[in-house]
């Protein structure tokens, strides 16, 4: 005798289990619980959701904060680029002129002295006159020159 | 072994409450409190029953009658009013469960842990003994089982569930419902054939229906 048409479980056996599986469970069948509705209404308090905030602002606020993100990004690109570009330098120019001194790499002063107190631009002069005295006296045959007629 | 008739699923509340879960749930909806205290009243043990049965945490279980609860309320104005509520809680209660993390360094050993086997009125206490034994074994082979065999026993001795509400807990159809119990029932009768100390075996049975049977009265009757 089978319990079901395809079991191979015969009644015997399937009662058998059953008594056992009751017999088992029985204790904790007898079981209660001591949780009261007070205390799911507690619960319930504490843990009262909170509202959700409205989706399409979320969205709105979301693409805000997308759109700053892009214009700084844009704007931190164009400086890097821009920045590659030559500046022209004002200093150099000042001094080709010849009004300024470069006094290190860019700050400029005026020059401090009168062109015979600056031995750099004198030099110059001294040297071509010497050049001049020894040239004239090759052509007048080596006769030297008095020591007084050259400055 | 003993012979008892299957327990009816104990429905506590329901003897005073006469209105059925669909009123209640109405009531409730509407902000009626006492509607839903006779809900949880009605529900309670059977979702402690069944959170114990997997836990095995007497204290989480309350835990989860309290949780289940919560998300009851919470979701009760969402809930059509043809749904059932008490599949509705069961999957919520076995769900929450399965997801609880065990606490550490507490272990449980056993469902029946906690529970007094004491003798009862005729029974001496070998016999009380041995009555703990086999269902101590009754319930190692019943933890043995799969987790979706486990649930379908556990649903259906533990809770006295049929097929129909299992089926829409367990969300399979009745069918499958019926293949995994029937699975369940003949591992645990191979199983427990292997305590043949401890009467499981259809013979004893067949004597204890014997033995709680009344005796048949054989009325002699005049032969026309």
């Amino acid at each position: 005798m089978r319990l079901l048409s395809r079991s191979p479980l015969a009644l015997a056996d399937r009662l058998l289990v059953d008594a056992a599986l009751d017999e088992a469970f029985a204790p904790l069948q007898a079981r209660s619980s001591n949780v009261g509705a007070a205390r799911v209404r507690a619960a319930v308090r504490w843990t009262r959701a909170e509202p959700r905030p409205v989706r399409g602002v979320a969205f709105l606020a979301r693409v805000g904060e997308l759109s700053v993100a892009a214009v700084i990004s844009a704007f931190l690109f164009g400086a890097s680029i821009t920045s590659v570009s030559p500046v022209t330098d004002l200093t150099q120019d000042t001094v080709s002129t010849g009004v300024w001194m470069l006094n290190g790499r860019t700050a400029l002063q005026r020059p401090m002295s009168s062109r015979v107190a600056d031995s750099r631009l004198t030099a110059g002069d001294d040297a071509d006159n010497a050049a001049i005295v020894r040239r004239a006296a090759a052509r007048q045959d080596l006769e030297p020159l008095p020591t007084s007629s050259i400055r | 072994m003993t012979l008892r008739p299957r327990p009816k699923s104990k429905l506590p509340g329901a003897d005073s409450e006469p209105r059925g879960d669909r009123e209640l749930v109405h009531a409730a909806r509407a902000g009626d409190t006492i509607a839903f205290d006779n809900l949880f009243y009605r529900y309670r043990d059977g979702i402690n029953r069944l959170a114990i049965s997997i836990t095995k945490d007497p204290s989480a279980a309350e835990e989860i009658v309290v949780d289940t609860f919560v998300r009851a309320h919470r979701a009760i104005a969402r809930l059509e009013p043809d749904d059932s509520l008490r599949p509705w809680l069961y999957r919520v209660a076995i769900n929450l469960s399965y997801n609880r993390q065990p606490r550490k360094g507490v272990t449980f050993s056993s469902l029946d842990d906690g529970v007094l086997d004491l003798p009862t009125e005729g029974e001496s206490p070998s016999e009380a003994a041995e009555r703990a034994e086999r269902r101590r074994v009754v319930l190692e082979c019943v933890e043995a089982l799969g987790p979706k065999h486990r649930i379908v026993v556990v649903l259906c001795y533990l809770n006295g569930l049929n097929l129909a509400e299992i089926a829409e807990i367990v969300e399979v159809p009745v069918g499958t419902v019926k293949s995994r119990l029937h699975y369940a029932l003949r591992t645990l009768r191979v199983r427990l054939s292997a305590h043949p100390g401890l009467d499981f075996e259809p013979a004893a049975l067949f004597a204890a229906i014997e033995r709680q049977m009344p005796p048949l009265k054989v009325h002699k009757g005049r032969a026309r």
